[in-house]
């Protein structure tokens, strides 16, 4: 039978009839535990029997708020075997105002009608007052009882949907990614053929698990291709990025992903020392994606761990988004991924990519390869039609990943579904069937992997006294450096009509809260004066337009008072390239006020 | 208002957050309102914390910490062998 057949538990149940000593790997700080596929699916039929004692039935949706990757696996897993529709959630990172997160969470829930929620001890405590109407319960994961009985797997054909995956929609309309069996296996089969994953392969992932790279990449797909994984805890990975590569060297991993970040942490946090005892030799996909990929970093990387036996033309540069599962395209294996330097100024929508001249400002962008078989990667015009080789317009793809649509949330699939082309949103081009991605949906803004939704970060910004709701804008803003890397920062314009000395101490305000509730620094907040953002005729403030103007340097700032403000920053700078040279600190990036 | 702590750990903690953000922290300093640190920031410094101090802090504990007071709480609990609150 086609592989692209297989439901994720049947997928499961052949590995452990025909790959019985593979298995998963999860590492922790307090040991190591190692399930192989027929343990693995053992777990899977235990804990659906638990979920079916709760009074769960077929096709309801359970929520999973697990950080911990062993418990994920089984929760995830165990749903899918009880024909139960698991919704992955991330989990609150830390203390403080937990605000946003309930309130994210309670959207999801209640967009997602969830039944229950399977969630630690913990993270229950400060989860209770989610309880209401249609989620009954909060469970952890002890309480869930799985003991030795099992159940039956639920039959599901593959048009029955598998799982929801939350993205990229504001807090106030979350989207959830409706995919289905067949998504699944379809995309597996991309991975499997993109890069070659085998049997003979060793996966490895710190990557979340609520994340599609790391559930569906590491989770889902190696068990159809019968691939044995090693996960890291995410965290633990955040703590030491060196443990990523020393697990890679220890267990000879040969095929792991990362956004670009983990690639940059690990060249700028591991030492010398670390580095003479690393092997990775063994190490031949090293996958890059979900955030704009950097030349810098990962040569900068190939050239740290080369002494390590990182070979560059293990890189495979990667793009894909939720709603076509996981990925789009990947560049071709075993050979070194291209890059391409255009001329900046030419690359604007409806303009052709040229290549980059000699003194023109240029962006360097990594081509992300072709459309994977049985697929399709089109760019469209602003009105629909396809154009034709170089020429930037909106990258849309179809073909069998490309999901249903968002779950009970036809308005948001109309919008993003053009008959059967799923629009991205993301700005590219393609030459010779290769794409480049030039640029995202313009809203959005991605920082380390993680997407934010203006809308967020402004209803964030608006709950700082003296900031109204309503007169706030936050969007993304891409620099080029001179050596053609991009780097983004987000800048908040707001209207106020706070007293110049009191400018500072609000913006920093709004710096704060962002930053407290979304973990996201904020590179700048601009206050204007009243009635100065652009609106629509009805009203409603227009955000590119915003940036436009900002872009243009034709907001009318709030007039500080410049004399005393550069005196300000010249005595604070001083103060702090003194206090640089004392400490003898080591690189790093500049704080949010810099 | 501000305590004084005078101790070993208290004092390399706000080394170590002088050392990677040039601020001058206090035991009641918030780590995202004063400090500015985002999630990585306060995961690296827990990093280092963990290596000179031979302690393993956990995701829950990181779930828990507010200021660097918290931070030094949960690290002296554990190097004296105690389960820290998580």
């Amino acid at each position: 039978m086609s592989l692209a057949r297989l439901t994720i538990i049947e997928a499961l149940e052949r590995a452990a009839h025909i790959a019985p000593t593979h298995g998963y790997t999860f590492c922790s700080e307090s040991g190591d535990r190692f399930f192989t596929f027929p343990e693995m699916a053992a777990n899977a039929a235990r804990y659906a029997a638990a979920l079916k004692r709760c009074g769960l039935r077929r096709g309801d949706r359970v929520a999973l708020v697990l950080p911990d990757t062993t418990e994920f696996v089984h929760c995830f897993l165990g749903c899918m075997h009880a024909g139960l529709v698991p919704v992955p959630m991330y989990p609150p990172l830390r203390a403080g105002q937990l605000g946003y997160y309930l309130d994210h969470a309670r959207h999801i829930l209640a967009r997602a009608a969830a039944s229950m929620l399977i969630t630690t001890s913990q993270i229950r405590s400060v989860l209770g007052s989610l309880v209401d109407g249609q989620l009954r319960s909060i469970v952890t994961v002890a309480s869930l009882g799985a003991d030795d009985r099992t159940c039956e797997r639920e039959q599901v054909s593959l048009s029955d949907p598998a799982f929801l995956q939350f993205t990229s929609g504001s807090t106030a309309r979350p989207k959830g990614v409706q995919l289905t069996y067949g998504n699944l296996a379809a995309q597996s089969k991309c991975i499997r053929d993109g890069i070659r994953l085998t049997e003979e392969d060793t996966g490895l992932a710190w990557l979340p698990l609520y994340h599609d790279m790391g559930l569906i990449g590491f989770v889902l797909a190696p068990l159809y291709t019968l691939t044995s994984v090693v996960f890291v805890q995410p965290f633990q990975f955040l703590k030491q990025p060196a443990e990523w590569l020393r697990r890679m060297s220890k267990h000879r991993g040969t095929v792991s992903f990362s956004p670009n970040f983990g690639y940059g942490l690990c060249t700028s946090r591991v030492g010398t020392k670390e580095l003479e005892s690393l092997d990775l030799s063994a190490w031949r996909i090293a996958g890059c994606g979900a955030e704009p990929i950097q030349r810098n970093t990962l040569d900068a990387f190939a050239e740290k761990f080369a002494p390590a036996g990182f070979r560059k033309n293990a890189f495979v540069h990667a793009y894909g988004m939720a709603e076509n599962t996981l990925g789009i395209s990947f560049s071709p294996w075993g050979s070194e991924p291209g890059y391409g330097d255009f001329d900046y100024d030419a690359l604007s929508i409806g303009k052709v990519a040229k290549d980059a001249t000699d003194g023109a400002k240029s962006i360097t962008l990594a081509n992300c390869g072709r459309a994977f078989e049985g697929h399709e990667i089109a760019i469209f015009d602003g009105h629909g039609n396809p154009r034709g080789d170089r020429l930037a317009g909106q990258i849309a793809v179809r073909g069998p990943s490309v999901m249903e649509g968002y779950y009970r949330d036809p308005g948001a699939t109309a919008a993003v579904m053009h008959g059967d082309w799923l629009l991205t949103g993301d700005q590219g081009f393609v030459i010779d069937g290769e794409l480049f991605v030039c640029g995202r949906d313009k809203e959005l803004i991605i920082v380390a992997g993680r997407n934010y939704h203006p809308a967020d970060i402004e209803w964030i910004a608006a709950e700082v006294p003296r900031i109204r709701r309503g007169r706030v804008i936050a969007f993304g803003v891409t620099s080029v450096g001179d050596d053609g890397s991009s780097s983004e920062r987000v800048v908040i314009c707001a209207e106020s009509k706070t007293r110049a000395d009191e400018r500072d101490a609000l913006a920093d305000a709004v710096k704060a809260r962002v930053l407290d509730q979304l973990g996201l620094k904020v590179s700048e907040v601009v206050l204007l004066q009243r009635a100065s953002l652009p609106r629509t005729s009805s009203g409603k403030l227009q955000r590119t337009k915003t940036r436009e103007r900002y872009l243009a340097g034709e907001l009318e700032l709030a007039q500080p008072d410049e004399s005393r403000l550069t005196l300000m920053r010249h005595f604070l700078q001083s103060q702090w390239g003194f206090l640089r040279g004392w400490l003898r600190t080591r690189p790093r990036l500049p704080s949010s006020r810099a | 208002m501000t305590t004084i702590i005078e101790d070993h750990l208290f004092d390399r903690t706000v080394a170590l957050i002088a050392r990677s953000s040039h601020q001058i922290a206090t035991a009641e300093s918030r780590f995202a309102e004063d400090l500015k640190f985002d999630s990585i920031d306060l995961v690296h410094l827990i990093s280092e914390l963990e290596q000179e101090f031979g302690v393993i802090v956990t995701e829950d504990h990181l779930r828990t910490l507010q200021t660097v007071g918290d931070a030094v709480r949960v690290v002296r609990s554990l190097t004296n062998g105690g389960i820290a609150d998580a």
